[in-house]
């Protein structure tokens, strides 16, 4: 055994022994420093910065051996009474969503040096945030020691609208323990899995003696050890649309990274040694990692019987969406000019900074628990009750705070066989995954060939539409069908035109599977449709804005592609508005002419996108309101806040309805055992859906509350006013903690609950401009500033939103000019890290203004409509067009990288 | 990350105590490399930490640097005001990474790593420097900084043997104006291309250290200031199989830009108006 190290954490004094291969962060994290948070583990993001002897340093890469003597402060340290004056910063200016990358934040900050926002966005290169654009981070840095006194938003001043804290802020800023690895049952058991070197192979034996027989392993399982049944990883509700394709474990894998076998053991280490002595013996099968060899048939993804709902398995497609309307060869010959273009778009990932993550264990009474980083609780219970033929009362899946999902966590990837382990050792298994299986073994978003083939007349009316989009699922369908359904139906729908025609083809590859990720396959089709009508605009010499501006829908008008009755509806419409706005804030001229200073071009380029909110008719959310005996109100809902606030908001909502602040809200959510029934978090539906449903039972529970006090205090409802407090009539007044004893008294509940699914999935829409730079010799291309409107509907907390407009914006930029996964001949992906996968840093985002442009929406709670993915949608379009009119390259695959961008340049001249 | 396989760690105070070298030992310096990648070959660390090689020395004949010398103390260190090429030693700190990196990250670990990318290399190659190596039975010996990397991360060292430190003429030192310029397929992240320009103005004389675009870093040198003309032809000289040629960038793309980069790291010596470091 190693020598003990003796060392401080601020300022308590350790001594403890570890292994020689441990990393400080480790080591920190056993001692329970839960605010060192661990994410890329190769010192690329920031999210376990930790001062050594005052110095910041990243402890995933520093040897837990060469702390002896020293003095180390995590998170946990800087409070001293009070905040520090950079935590107090990053609450006023609220700098985090998820919190996950917050304490890393703080420690660098706080030791920050810089002369201007420039040095101070170069000097944290260092340190990564998915979720917010990094503009309140900045924000709080740069205000730190500012005095900024928030001042709390009393009842009187109404609660929607204002820019309510999020409450979970004060355990974010503190590091406290909140998410799912922060918090095991005693006696602990870790998962790890080997996973498949080969894309496509057949397990013809498979020997784990020699993994069994390694002291401190409990359990080795394969295919052998589960029952045979097919499902599908996608968190839908059921019955679900995708193929059910996908094993526990099975004997045949179908990418790199596809599992083979699982191991329990008492720690992961011993879990991941274990991995490496199971003996595999593969009959190696022919591969296809390209969609189009794939649909020739000569290799078969999916042979096996079991599997179900696969639209063509002998020529690898999972799916079809085919959707028309009108006739286009009538409206090819009608059009003055016809354009077709293929567009490329990559894979790429969600890089949710905390990974997924689930713990398993038995009750006492005999109750399966999971607690995990999912966005569909609900879905997963339901699943995993399939899945072991265990009745879904007897399983409690719930999740604590999320560092992030995007899309990635709708999807079960870590609970089933995590809870497999705990069924057949009895005992608290957790499986969290390295940042290396995020990037090879979930999911991307879907890559894509789009083939687009427009009919104009000269003066820019769209005639006709014709799209097709080769989609690529990987190896299994999780959510291909409707993915692809979106990369059509938004795009062609935005814009109005007689005849259209949409065939989207999902493809299995023997690639990562593709899921669900932000914009969930719109993005994918309005980049392409974006560029191919700024391509047009181009052509016709029409101003991009006009043209866009002529063919774009209104509110007269139906979207019915595809479909017999209305589907998505225009509920508010405010997308000239926001058109307005964007080319206000750009001052942008159509007559003035790109300017150019050496090798140096500038332009500027716009586009424009929708979004449904929630899914109409399918999305339940249910909730429970509750006048609690202290006069406090409690909130029970199954909904997921992913990092984005929404437990805020939906208090907002309840507040604002029962006359009283977000304080007097308490919120239990996401728990199938505390909560009830929520379909969970994706397609932008939690304000809209639960939100509404909060609605509504606020409502209730106000009329109800009304009536009872009425019959309390013998007065008539009508003169009754509720207030934080008290409901009081003319001439009486009742507490309401009075109210709530006396109605317990009565056997009365004050409470109501009810469930809500909306007729309409009303549209958002968007509006985005950019001004771009391109270094013509070395093609780099940088956004100097970018403006975007948004259709919101009503904005129930306006600074939240305003958060989920810059992040997915910066999600867009990294989509636009830097994010792919690189893949080899076998499917290998060779950028599985945040070294080589980069995603945006401070540094690279440009100055951006955000529009909320509130048109109440007559659906939507207070008129709200979803805003959660779309802000994705246009960035990438906006800085191709604007590429292209700086310099008159069109670029039609993305990322659009300096060498891309260079060699397109080549050959224009 | 955690290294599952380590099952030593030697800590020696001296060098003598490092005996019998074993195919599956490492040197460990800051460790931010070794603990940045799974290390499945690795069961030994060998921290270098107590041999207490960490000086920066000035000398009449130039500047000498600790193997251990953490990068950052090149920020801090106040190098004599003649010796004006110190700056490219600063910007290969500063263009490493993250500051925080460059608190644990070693000088030594940079350019024994000797990844294509290595901010270090190009830097010591213009500076002229050299390197002294200590073997575990024999005496210590000298190797220019040019003939220390054959390819990406391969480097002339035969186990066990150690860099001990870095020896730069002040020849090189004094007067010396220098840039650094790099270019990533993003604005961070390894470089496909990294130009290290000194230029000395009384004599005109230019030395090119190139790094990220080739195998192993090079030297072009140049009399005179040169012209692009001179620039293309230098490069030409190069074999097109010394590029690297991969997914993060192609061959003529990366000979493309080292040609960008030196144009634009000489014309900012030349003219005195100061570029960027990253483009
Ligand atoms: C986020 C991040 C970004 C990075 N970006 C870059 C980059 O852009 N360019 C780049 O070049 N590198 C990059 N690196 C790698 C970086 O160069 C190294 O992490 C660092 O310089 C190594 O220093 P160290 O002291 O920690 O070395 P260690 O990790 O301790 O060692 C590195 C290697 O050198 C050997 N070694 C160390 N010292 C000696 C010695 N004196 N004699 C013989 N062998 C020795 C070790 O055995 C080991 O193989 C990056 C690393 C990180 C974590
Ligand atoms: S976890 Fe340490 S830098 Fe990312
Ligand atoms: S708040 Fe930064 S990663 Fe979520």
């Amino acid at each position: 055994m190693p020598d003990s190290l003796n060392f401080q954490v601020n300022n308590q004094s350790h001594n403890t022994k570890c292994n020689p291969g441990t990393s400080l962060l480790s080591l920190l994290r056993s001692l329970g420093y839960a605010g060192v948070h661990r994410v890329c583990e190769s010192g690329d993001c920031g999210s376990c910065t930790v001062w050594l002897d005052d110095k910041p340093i990243h402890s995933c890469i520093y040897p837990a051996m060469q702390v002896d003597s020293h003095q180390i402060t995590t998170i946990e340290g800087l409070e001293n009474g009070k905040l520090s004056p950079m935590q107090q910063a990053f609450l006023d200016k609220q700098g985090f969503q998820c919190g996950y990358c917050t304490p890393g934040m703080i420690m660098t900050a706080s030791k920050l040096e810089y002369n201007s926002e420039a040095e101070l966005r170069a000097e944290l290169e260092g340190n990564l945030c998915r979720c917010t654009g990094y503009e309140a981070i900045i924000d709080s840095i740069l205000e730190c020691g500012n005095d900024n006194l928030v001042k709390p938003i009393t009842a009187k001043e109404g609660q929607v609208g204002k820019n309510i804290p999020k409450q979970d802020g004060p355990n974010l800023v503190t590091g406290k323990p909140v998410y799912t690895a922060d918090w095991s049952p005693p006696g602990l058991l870790h998962l790890k899995v080997l996973r498949s070197p080969y894309p496509h192979a057949r397990i013809r034996e498979i020997n784990t003696t020699k993994a069994e027989a390694l002291e401190g392993v409990e359990a080795v399982f394969t295919h052998k050890d589960v029952t045979r049944r097919a499902y599908s990883t996608a968190g839908h509700g059921a019955p679900v649309p995708d193929p059910l394709d996908h094993y526990l474990l099975d004997n045949k894998v179908r990418f790199i990274g596809d599992r083979v076998a699982a191991v329990v053991a008492e720690t992961e280490a011993i879990a991941a040694i274990a991995c490496e002595l199971i003996e595999v013996d593969y009959e190696i099968l022919p591969h296809a990692i390209d969609p189009v060899t794939a649909m020739k048939g000569d290799v078969v993804i999916h042979d096996e019987p079991e599997s179900s709902q696969i639209h063509d398995a002998a020529h690898n497609i999972a799916g079809e969406v085919v959707l028309e309307k009108g006739d286009l060869n009538t409206g090819f010959a009608e059009a003055d000019l016809i354009l077709e273009n293929t567009y490329i778009l990559p894979a790429v990932q969600h890089v949710h900074l905390e990974p997924h993550v689930s713990i398993s264990w038995l009750d006492e009474d005999g109750t399966l628990v999971v607690r995990s980083s999912t966005q569909v609780p609900f879905h997963c219970q339901r699943l995993l009750s399939e899945l072991f033929d265990i009745p879904k009362e007897k399983i409690r899946v719930y999740k604590p705070q999320l560092g992030g999902g995007f899309g990635n966590k709708q999807e079960i990837l870590s609970e089933d066989l995590c809870v497999l382990a705990t069924l057949k050792t009895g005992k608290p298994v957790q499986w969290r995954f390295t940042r290396e299986e995020e990037f090879t073994a979930t999911n991307s978003r879907h890559a894509m060939n789009i083939r687009i083939k427009t009919g104009v007349k000269s003066y820019g009316t769209i005639v006709a539409q014709e799209m097709e989009a080769i989609s690529n699922t990987g190896a299994y369908g999780n959510h291909g069908e409707t993915v692809t359904f979106l990369t059509g139906c938004f795009p062609l729908g935005l814009y109005r035109c007689a005849n259209q025609s949409y065939k989207g083809t999902v493809v299995y590859t023997n690639t990562m599977p593709a899921g669900a990720f932000r914009g969930y396959g719109a993005t994918q089709g309005t980049f392409a449709m974006e560029s191919q009508l700024d391509e047009i605009a181009s052509k016709l010499n029409i101003d991009p804005i006009k043209l866009r501006q002529q063919n774009l829908i209104t509110t007269e008008d139906e979207i019915l592609i595809g479909r017999e009755e209305h589907f998505h509806i225009i509920g508010s419409y405010a997308l000239d508005e926001c058109i307005e706005k964007v080319t206000q804030a750009l001052d942008y001229d159509p007559e003035k002419q790109p300017e150019t200073k050496g090798h140096i071009k500038r332009g500027v380029g716009f586009a424009a996108t929708m979004q449904a909110s929630g899914l109409a008719k399918i999305h339940l959310a249910s909730v429970k309101i509750s006048l609690m005996p202290n006069g406090q109100y409690e909130l029970r809902t199954g909904s997921v806040d992913v990092g984005t606030g929404s437990d805020t908001s939906l208090r907002q909502i309840a507040a604002e309805v029962l006359g009283t602040t977000v304080e007097n809200i308490t919120i239990i959510t996401a728990d199938t055992h505390n909560t009830p029934f929520d379909a969970g978090s994706y397609a932008s539906a939690t304000a809209f859906i639960t939100g509404q449903a909060v609605n509504l039972a606020a409502q209730k529970l106000r009329s109800h509350l009304l009536k009872t006090a009425a019959q309390i205090i013998e007065v008539n409802t009508e003169e009754l006013k509720l207030d934080e407090a008290k409901i009081s009539g003319s001439q009486t007044t009742i507490f309401l903690k009075q109210l709530a004893q006396e109605a317990q008294k009565r056997g009365e509940s004050l409470s109501v609950e009810l469930e809500h699914t909306s007729d309409r999935a009303s549209l958002t829409f968007a509006f985005l401009g950019v001004e771009v730079e391109v270094d013509t010799e070395t093609g780099r291309i940088k956004v100097l500033r970018c403006a975007e409107a948004i259709d919101i509907g009503k904005a129930i907390n306006p600074r939240i939103c305003h958060g989920q407009a810059t992040g997915g914006l910066v999600m867009g930029l990294g989509y636009a000019l830097a994010e792919e996964l690189r893949f080899n001949e076998q499917g290998k992906i060779l950028n599985p890290g945040l070294r080589t996968y980069r995603i945006p840093a401070a540094s690279d985002v440009p100055p951006m203004e955000i529009f909320l442009i509130e048109k109440a929406d007559p659906y939507g709670p207070f008129g709200a409509k979803g805003i959660g993915e779309i802000g994705t949608n246009c960035t990438a379009p906006a800085i191709a067009n604007a590429v292209a009119q700086a310099t008159g390259v069109r670029l039609k695959q993305l990322p659009m990288i300096p060498e891309r961008v260079w060699m397109a340049m080549q050959k224009l001249e | 990350m955690d290294l599952y396989n380590i099952e030593t760690y030697l800590r020696p105070k001296s060098l003598r105590e490092v005996q019998d070298w074993q195919p599956n030992w490492n040197w460990l310096a800051g460790g931010t490399w070794i603990f940045n990648e799974v290390q499945p070959q690795v069961k030994t660390l060998v921290d270098m930490q107590r041999l207490n090689w960490s000086e920066i020395e000035v000398t009449p004949g130039g500047l000498s640097i600790g193997a251990t010398c953490i990068q950052n103390d090149l920020l801090d260190f106040s190098f004599p005001e003649a010796w004006t090429a110190t700056g490219a030693l600063k910007d290969a700190v500063r263009e490493l990474a993250s500051f925080k990196l460059s608190h644990a990250a070693t000088v030594g670990g940079n350019i024994c790593l000797a990844l294509s990318a290595s901010t270090f290399a190009p830097v010591m190659i213009a500076l002229n420097a050299s390197y002294e190596i200590w073997q575990p039975n024999g005496e210590p010996y000298f190797v220019n900084a040019i003939d220390f990397q054959t390819a990406p991360q391969q480097t002339i060292l035969q186990p066990g043997e150690v860099l001990r430190r870095i020896k730069v003429p002040d020849g090189n030192l004094t007067q010396w104006q220098t840039s650094f310029k790099r270019m990533a397929v993003c604005t961070a992240g390894y470089a496909i291309a990294i130009i290290v320009t000194a230029y000395h103005p009384q004599t005109n004389r230019v030395r090119f250290g190139i790094g990220g675009s080739i195998k192993s870093p090079r030297l072009i040198e140049f009399d005179t200031v040169p012209t692009p003309e001179q620039i293309v032809s230098a490069i030409g000289a190069f074999s097109p199989q010394m590029y690297i040629d991969n997914e993060r960038g192609s061959a003529a793309y990366r000979r493309h830009i080292t040609q960008v980069l030196m144009q634009r790291g000489i014309t900012e010596l030349t003219t005195g108006i100061k570029g960027k470091r990253r483009y």
